[in-house]
């Protein structure tokens, strides 16, 4: 099969391949039966036909050499009586006529020549003839010649018996035809089924498809659309997580914004306006770099995440940006953000706008889950290097602690808009860092996070 | 520069509360001063410790506490108060007036 071949039908190629072989294997067995039984016939008729030439020279006498032939009228009768066929002859001495018919063809065609003389097709009397030739010697001038001439209805129906022989045999094609034809319908119908049943399913399933009741030669196909079908499933999936991951992270900086634009707005005079105006520039552009990197963060591609540029930061200096961003929220709630400054720095590798994200995300859901009056603490190790956020809330109870870095899982007591992803959102960013995150409980019973660097 | 009771004159170098001037030594005057021009927002230390080293006035983080602490004393019951956000810096609030 070629392969820059178009589409085409197995059913019509299944059967032309099996039709034309059994169409030449009977078509050579008609035709060289049909040769053999004639040949047979032949030589079986030219016998007889000879028989009586020869018999009729053997009453030829010669005399001197003259050539004499006696036929009773009786034995003329006999040799010319046939039931079915005309029966001529002459018996004549070169151009001398003894007895018998003139003007019988010396000569014809599908000669064949036996050892008791000859016979060939010719035309007498209007007739399609035999003509068995027969020589007697010894006469003086030449031989005698018995020409015996016979129509040939007998051997045309012969001939038909023989080929009515042959109509089993096309009854057997047409049978064997019949039975391919039946053969290829049943073997290829289930593929009409299989496919029928794929179309039926919803166009918006991806769900593998069963392939128990499947020919073996299609597992293949189907295994490898169920590959494609899970392959389309995971990159869906990791399309709505990035998306919600994006909405996710976007709430706080257009948060921001808004507040910005109305303190712009609210602005006694035209230099406070555009010192807000200044911090909301950094606010976008801060914004935008956020978009980058979780668009680096959301592809799964390897080589996509070796663009990430990882440097090593001081995350205390770190956290106290983040976390000045979040004093004002703080306060409105009269929680204490504090943050515990070791006196040197505490050096990790990281990509600032993504770790900012994720202690962001922390420190957002620290404010969210302490009551008012309480404390929210950020501190740190410095050997591995770590950061904790730990809070005065109601803590997260043991049996979740495992979950809850989950997609859309939630804690139990929980009010307000938590959408169930920020903490999600944090474990991918630390994985990421080749960090790990861990939850943990904090003094005061609340809750308190880890994120802690290798080495 | 006004916020609450307090105006804050950096031309004069003279600070009123409710009319009353308020003594204070030139460190103290310009962390006031500060204070005052972002109030009610967080004013981070290593502002406060940036900012006077600008007008060549050295303040080591220690000292930096030590103005602060001194500066609350010295506001108090003015109804204006210096708050400690632990790690982060120093907020002036207007006390809910009695």
């Amino acid at each position: 099969v070629s392969g820059t071949r178009r589409a085409w039908w197995l059913r019509r190629d299944l059967l032309v391949w099996l039709m034309l072989p059994l169409l030449a294997v009977v078509a050579a067995t008609g035709a060289v039966g049909t040769y053999t039984a004639q040949r047979l016939t032949d030589k079986a008729f030219d016998r007889w036909l000879l028989d009586t030439a020869r018999s009729l020279a053997a009453q030829v006498r010669i005399n001197d050499g003259q050539p004499s032939l006696d036929l009773p009228a009786a034995t003329e009768a006999v040799l010319g009586y046939d039931e079915i066929d005309q029966v001529y002859f002459s018996v004549s001495a070169g151009s001398h006529l003894l007895v018998g018919q003139q003007g019988i063809p010396r000569t014809g065609t599908r000669q064949a020549s036996y050892r008791a003389g000859l016979a060939y097709d010719a035309y007498y009397a209007g007739h399609p003839v035999r003509v068995a030739a027969a020589r007697v010697g010894g006469a003086s001038d030449g031989d005698v010649l018995v020409l015996v001439a016979e129509t040939t209805r007998k051997r045309q129906r012969a001939q038909g018996e023989v080929l009515m022989m042959m109509l089993p045999v096309g009854a057997l094609l047409l049978a064997a035809a019949a039975a391919i034809g039946y053969a290829v319908r049943r073997t290829l119908n289930p593929l009409e089924a299989i496919a029928a049943r794929w179309n039926e399913r919803s166009h918006a399933s991806l769900q593998p498809i069963a392939a128990d009741d499947m020919p073996r030669e299609l597992m293949p196909f189907a295994t490898a659309l169920n590959d494609l079908l899970a392959r389309i499933r995971a990159m869906l999936a990791r399309e709505q997580q990035f998306a919600a991951t994006v909405a996710h992270q976007l709430r706080t900086p257009l948060a921001g914004l808004q507040l910005g634009v109305t303190r712009a707005a609210e602005a006694g005079d035209l230099h406070s306006s555009r010192e807000v105006l200044g911090e909301l520039g950094h606010t976008v552009q801060r914004t935008a770099r956020l978009v980058q990197q979780l668009l680096a963060l959301g592809r799964l591609d390897p080589e996509v995440r070796g663009d990430l540029a990882f440097v090593p930061t001081d995350i205390v200096a770190l956290a106290h940006d983040v976390g000045s961003t979040f004093l004002e929220s703080a306060a409105a709630k009269s929680i204490a953000l504090e943050l515990d400054a070791p006196g040197a720095p505490v050096i990790a590798p990281l990509q600032p706008e993504l770790f900012s994200e994720a202690l962001g995300n922390l420190l957002d859901n620290a404010l969210r889950y302490t009551p008012g009056g309480g404390q929210v603490l950020i501190g740190f190790d410095t050997a591995p290097p770590a950061i904790h956020v730990s809070d005065t809330g109601p803590g997260v109870p043991d049996e979740l602690r495992d979950t809850v870095f989950d997609r859309f899982v939630r804690g139990r007591h929980v009010e307000g808009q938590g959408s169930g992803l920020g903490l999600a959102i944090v474990r991918d960013i630390v994985a990421l860092h080749g960090a790990t995150v861990t939850l943990g409980r904090s003094a005061s019973g609340g809750a308190c996070v880890t994120i802690r660097f290798s080495g | 520069v006004q916020y609450g009771r307090l105006s804050w004159f950096g031309n004069e170098g003279r600070v009123d509360i409710a009319g009353q001037p308020l003594v204070l030594l030139p460190r103290e005057f310009e962390v006031l001063g500060l204070l005052v021009r972002r109030a009610p927002r967080l004013v981070p230390k290593r502002a406060l410790i940036d900012a006077l080293a600008e007008r060549n006035l050295e303040l080591s983080d220690s000292a930096a506490e030590v103005y602060v602490s001194r500066l609350r004393r010295k506001l108090a019951g003015s109804g204006l108060a210096i708050r400690t956000l632990r790690g982060f810096g120093y907020v002036l609030e207007a006390e809910a007036l009695p």
